[in-house]
């Protein structure tokens, strides 16, 4: 394991706020987009994956090391100072995990096999929005600005490598004032389907996505540009309706993979079924539901040339039968579920590889019904579950408690010690809010996913033992998400967050400020106050000030307990060597390698 | 015309009782898939009454620190869990005696709701025809070209996911292939003499439909119904596989196999004998089913 | 005859109305898409209701209701939600998959069930009985999944002899990767067949003709298969032709198991996304290829056996 010291300011915006939900079978907590992912740039995750221990022996799994994982504690430096003043938010790092390092022999050869979840739906970058797709997307397009595995962008500012050193199309930019933006293009390129890239390459992506014929879901990320003017062949102009720190962080993907003119005009060919970009690898076959086929493509600009022929994504939607298929060699990557990483560290040749994911799940107390209305009930449920105990066991150790909905990778994140696991204060608190016992609450439960249902078995035996009475609703996802939103969830709904643009403004107004779409029911004018507060100021002292003020109240008001943070589990075949994991899913195969 | 009056052609049918039913147990025994069907059964049964006097523990409580306990015979299980624990420490054994319980009534409360509603409207639309056995031919046709697991997801994400909501699916659907059985037999037997006989002689249409068809459709009727017991045990368990099925309280086990799913490789004890006892079970109805058929008229085709 | 065919077909037409009208309100009964075609960004209400307004799913029921069949009747499902495509092509790109399956299964489940059938109708009562109807059941017993897992854990994982899941690559490749969901479709309706085949053998070995072949002092070998099997595979046949309706449509679990490209997948993740064009879609063409195959079967069987009259 290679950790990347390197640790790069990249400017953030509360603007970025975005979530994921956690679902079952079609809400995946793994698969729906944390915006942030887009647009935060530069994800932390240090201080998990320090806990990871460097293990480079191949031999030994690397899991084998990584059991120390949910006791984290070193916060990388997400202090206000940190962040530039220039920046109006402060921001985190992270860095890959290297699996099997080695450089590649000569020549390209090969074929990787990866295993995808959910179907890609489409092909164009802008007619999407999941993570998922992330995990092929940059070898097939490339952005104007690279970022690296490790997260770091290449704007060649505060010590970080320059754009020309990287994989962007952006040869350099440079901001002629607040409004405009001049990017400098990389001359040469052609898309996989021959049309040149220009600077109307640039001016029709944007414009494509702006048109509402186009639908994108990427769109809204990118209102702030007015227009993109072709001022020559290789320069392009970007005008903003208004300043956007973040832009050169959300050029790096997702949205900002450039789309050829000509092929994006017809809509019924580019998307469905072909695309083309300016990635080292072209698509060569996508059968919906079933696969995505990469292969190397001999017309890569780029300074270093991919090794891997072929590298074919396949959809496999069971989890088991994804395991199944890694066991049986016939899958080289994939994420697994905390509860089969058991049966696949067993495995010859496989390594399984734990990183740490800001992402934050919890309950969710709803505060508008009672009996959860009732302060002293929701500090009761959160005294009577055990979570240490559901982490060690239901999660095989694959979390990380925290007390507050921030990952220690958050701005605004204080070490607050969870409610702690004590049958005899749930009591208390229930004698001393004077409900009668048993007290009937309502708990959602989507009914796709195993580990779900564990917990809320595990959970509702250990609210009963302490006088509630539970009562678990199944629901679909489709149907959980539909509720909560319009606040007809449960008393208890289980409830995952993202969180990826690593400040507390992200989960904290999103989901705790009055009137948010992700917050059908918590209304406190004292945290509405504080949150309109700094969302009014770029002073980082007095954000962190008001953060602690946040955390303090939302503790004693306990309307998300149980909380941890996840860690997301790669199973990796030793036959791919020089991997670099990332902490965002945005696998990149240029360096990666195929042992025969 | 006819030769015998009805209440005669009854006597004919009803003599022979006492030594029919003496070949019948001769028969049972005789066959070794009936005893294999009714020795499995009869323990499945009593499993289901007796359940809180058999089961060593209570069937939904949790224990974190003792899951994934293999068999008692396994080096690491223990003489406490017979067949182990699962995944959140729940005694396996006394969950598959209360699943029995839950999944058994679910079968024959399903069974006995859509056999009763398909007889009554298959005996309707065969007796009558004209526009009443066209709406509900058409009602019929109508079910079976509509994708069953549509119909269930959408009665589910309605209704919310509960015992009764999977009974109320499962009725749904399942009243049809009774209306089609009853109605083509009504139709045969109507044209026999000796309800022409009835007929002629001034019966009601509801003693007729009573005394006279309806005990000529119960055979293949019963026949059938062993059979759906069977399918609606199946279903469930695919139904929670699909995320469809009961609140995870309800020891069902068609939800214990889905929960045992993602352990196949480490803990298979978990999957396994919920699988097995749905497969006995299944394997049972379907016997007896088919020896009944046998008895009944071995050339009986319901499927 | 044709006034028969005329009739059953205004029938049809009835019935698939019937169809359109259950799958469109029961779909409008389980949700709202909108909101969740939404729920990766942060939508305010505004959002949402520019995009229903967009969807046009803003107008009255009964006004997209009668677009929906306007559109229909000329293959026109709309667009998918989800996909941004023709609802149509999305359903009708998944069927060759689907088809294959069902092929493959019933081949299988033919197999299987006309050796037990014969077997057990010929021995009918004793230990090949027992024995063979043991054997044909039993896939029928297993939930689907469960036997898909453990065929995948046998052959897929510990044997490698058969590829776990997918269409694989190649003539060979794909006839490896049919194996077992095809085995694991095919079981499900083996219990049936052997079962009717036993039976409808029953009945044929009782009739006259077969006594009198018998009689003749014909090889008991030719007695079966020349006269007794084919008389015996009428109804069979006529089954075969109602089932692939439910083949087609029934298979979403193994489908899901053994990540099978097929239609009821699609029908599944549509549902859950409520992507309603695609589940209309889907729903509306497998009503017409259920409708139309029982129909054809009904034909054929007054063509190969004259006794069946139709009024």
């Amino acid at each position: 394991m290679v950790d990347q010291p390197d640790r790069v300011p990249d400017p953030q915006t509360p603007r970025t706020v975005r979530g994921s939900i956690v679902g079952g079978r079609v809400l995946n907590r793994r698969d729906i987009l944390r915006l942030g992912v887009s647009l935060a740039g530069l994800a932390a995750v240090n201080a998990l994956l320090a806990a990871c221990g460097g293990d480079d022996d191949d031999d030994s799994p690397t899991a084998t090391s990584v059991s120390g994982a949910a006791t984290a504690t070193s916060a990388p430096a997400n202090t206000p100072e940190a962040a530039a003043t220039a920046t109006p938010a402060p921001q985190g790092q992270g860095s890959a995990i290297l699996v099997n390092p080695g450089e590649a022999p000569d020549g390209v050869g090969g074929e990787l096999r990866v295993a995808l979840a959910f179907d890609a739906t489409s092909l164009d970058p802008i007619a999407t929005y999941t993570l998922n797709n992330g995990r092929w997307q940059e070898n097939v397009f490339s952005g104007l600005v690279w970022r690296d595995t490790n997260l770091v962008v290449y704007d060649g500012k505060d010590g970080r490598p320059a754009p020309s050193e990287g994989f962007g199309l952006a040869e350099s930019w440079e901001y002629t004032d607040d409004l405009t933006l001049v990017f400098k293009l990389r001359p040469g390129i052609t898309f996989h389907n021959g049309e040149p890239f220009n600077a109307e390459t640039v001016r029709a992506h944007f414009q494509r996505m702006h048109d509402p014929a186009t639908a994108s879901p990427q769109a809204f990320n990118y209102t702030s540009i007015k227009e993109v003017i072709a001022t020559d062949d290789l320069t392009a102009t970007m005008i903003f309706n208004e300043v956007d720190p973040v832009m050169i962080s959300k050029l790096a993907g997702y949205g900002g993979f450039m789309t050829p003119a000509e092929a994006s005009k017809d809509t019924t060919k580019f998307g469905p079924v072909e695309a083309a970009g300016t990635g080292p690898y072209r698509i060569t076959e996508y059968v919906k539901d079933d696969h995505i086929t990469l292969e190397a493509w001999d017309g890569y600009w780029g300074p270093r040339k991919p090794h891997i022929q072929k590298i074919i994504y396949r959809i496999i939607p069971d989890d088991n039968t994804r395991l199944s298929e890694f066991l049986a060699g016939s899958i080289d990557v994939l994420t697994l579920s905390p509860v089969q990483a058991d049966a696949a560290k067993g495995a010859a040749g496989v390594q399984v590889v734990p990183i740490g994911v800001p992402t934050v799940s919890g309950l969710r107390l709803d505060a508008s019904k009672p009996p959860t209305d009732n302060k002293l009930v929701r500090q009761a449920i959160a005294h009577a579950i055990d979570m240490p105990t559901i982490i060690e066991t239901i999660l095989s150790g694959y979390a990380k408690e925290v007390g507050i909905w921030q990952s220690e990778f958050s701005f605004g994140y204080e070490d607050i010690a969870p409610y702690a696991y004590d049958p005899e204060a749930a009591k208390a608190k229930l004698a001393e809010a004077g409900v009668a016992t048993p007290v009937a609450v309502t708990f959602d439960v989507i009914g796709g996913d195993t580990v779900a249902r564990e917990m809320a078995n595990a959970m509702k035996d250990m609210l009963d033992a302490v006088g509630f009475n539970v009562t678990l609703n199944q629901k679909d996802a489709a149907n959980y998400y539909n509720e909560y939103i319009a606040g007809d969830g449960g008393n208890i709904v289980p409830f995952g967050w993202g969180g990826w643009t690593l400040d507390y403004d992200n989960t904290y107004f999103s989901m705790m400020h009055t009137g948010q779409t992700y917050n059908p029911s918590y209304s406190n004018p004292e945290v509405d106050a504080l949150l309109d507060e700094q969302r009014g100021t770029l002073d980082q002292a007095k954000r962190l000030e008001i953060a602690k003020q946040l955390n303090a109240l939302l503790f004693e008001d306990a309307i998300d307990v149980c909380l941890y943070q996840n860690i997301y589990l790669w199973g990796v075949n030793n036959r791919v060597r020089n991997f670099s994991i990332p902490p965002d899913e945005r696998l990149f195969w240029l360096d990666a390698w195929i042992q025969s | 015309m006819a030769s015998t009056t009805p209440e005669q052609a009854l006597q004919i049918g009803a003599q022979p009782k006492r030594q029919f039913r003496y070949r019948l147990a001769g028969r049972f025994l005789r066959e070794p898939s009936a005893v294999f069907a009714g020795v499995v059964l009869a323990v499945l049964v009593l499993a289901a009454v007796a359940a809180p006097l058999l089961a060593p523990y209570n069937p939904n409580a949790t224990d974190l620190r003792a899951r994934n306990i293999p068999p008692a015979w396994q080096r690491a299980g223990s003489s406490a869990h017979w067949l182990g624990t699962d995944p959140v420490g729940r005694d396996i054994l006394s969950r598959i005696i209360y699943g029995a319980r839950v999944s058994l009534s679910v079968g024959l409360i399903v069974t006995a709701l859509a056999a009763m509603i398909g007889v009554l409207v298959g005996l309707l639309a065969g007796y009558y025809e004209g526009w009443i056995d066209e709406v509900v031919m058409r009602l019929a046709d109508l079910f079976l070209a509509f994708p069953f697991i549509l119909l269930a997801i959408t009665i589910i994400a309605v209704l919310g996911s509960g015992l009764t909501n999977l009974i109320l699916v499962l009725v749904i659907t399942g009243w049809v292939q009774y209306a089609r059985l009853v109605r083509g037999l009504v139709y045969s037997i109507k044209r026999n003499q000796y309800v022409e006989a009835a007929l002629v002689a001034g019966a009601v249409d509801r003693r007729v439909i009573l005394r006279h068809i309806l005990p000529n459709t119960l055979a293949p009727v019963v026949v059938l119904a062993t059979l759906q017991v069977a399918f609606v045990l199946l279903t469930e368990s695919a139904l929670n596989f699909l995320g469809l099925g009961v609140n995870p309280t309800i020891p069902t086990w068609g939800s214990m196999v889905n929960e045992g799913r993602l352990y196949i490789y480490n803990a298979w004890w978990v999957i396994t004998f919920p699988g097995v006892a749905i497969m006995l079970a299944v394997l049972s109805i379907n016997m007896l089913g088919d020896w009944l058929r046998d008895v009944f008229d071995p050339t009986l085709r319901v499927v | 005859m044709t006034r028969y065919i005329i009739r059953r077909l205004l029938y049809s037409i009835i019935v698939l109305f019937g169809v359109t009208l259950l799958v469109f309100f029961t779909l409008r009964l389980s949700g709202d898409p909108v909101q969740l075609l939404l729920r990766e960004g942060n939508p305010t209400p505004e959002d949402i209701e520019a995009l229903r307004e967009a969807l046009r799913l803003d107008r009255p029921l009964y006004q997209q209701y009668f677009s929906f069949i306007g559109n229909a009747v000329t293959g026109d499902f709309g667009k998918s939600l989800r996909y941004k495509t023709p609802a149509f092509n999305e359903v009708m790109s998944r069927m060759p998959a689907t088809i294959t399956l069902a092929v493959a299964a019933y081949l299988f489940a033919l197999l299987v069930a006309i050796p037990t059938g014969i077997l057990s109708a010929v021995r009918r009562g004793g230990f090949t009985d027992f024995a063979s109807r043991l054997v044909s059941l039993a896939g029928l017993s297993i939930p689907s999944f469960w036997l898909g897992l453990m065929l995948i854990l046998v052959f897929g994982v510990k044997l490698k002899w058969l590829p776990v899941s997918g269409r694989g690559e190649g003539f060979a490749g794909r006839l490896e990767a049919l194996v077992l969901p095809a085995v694991s479709l095919g079981m499900i309706y083996a219990g049936t067949l052997t079962r009717l085949l036993r039976s409808s053998m029953l009945e044929v070995l009782n009739t006259d003709y077969i006594r009198t072949a018998r009689s003749k002092g014909l090889q008991e070998r030719l007695v079966l298969t020349r006269h007794a099997l084919r008389n015996a595979l009428i109804p069979v046949v006529t089954l075969a032709g109602l089932q692939i309706g439910f083949l087609l449509g029934g298979a979403v679990v193994i489908e899901v198991v053994f990540s099978w490209p097929g239609v009821g997948r699609l029908v599944v993740d549509s549902i859950n996304n409520r992507d309603y064009p695609v589940v209309q879609a889907a729903v509306t063409i497998l009503a017409v290829v259920l409708i139309a195959s029982s129909l054809i079967v009904d034909i054929l069987y007054s063509v190969i056996d004259p006794r069946i009259r139709y009024s």
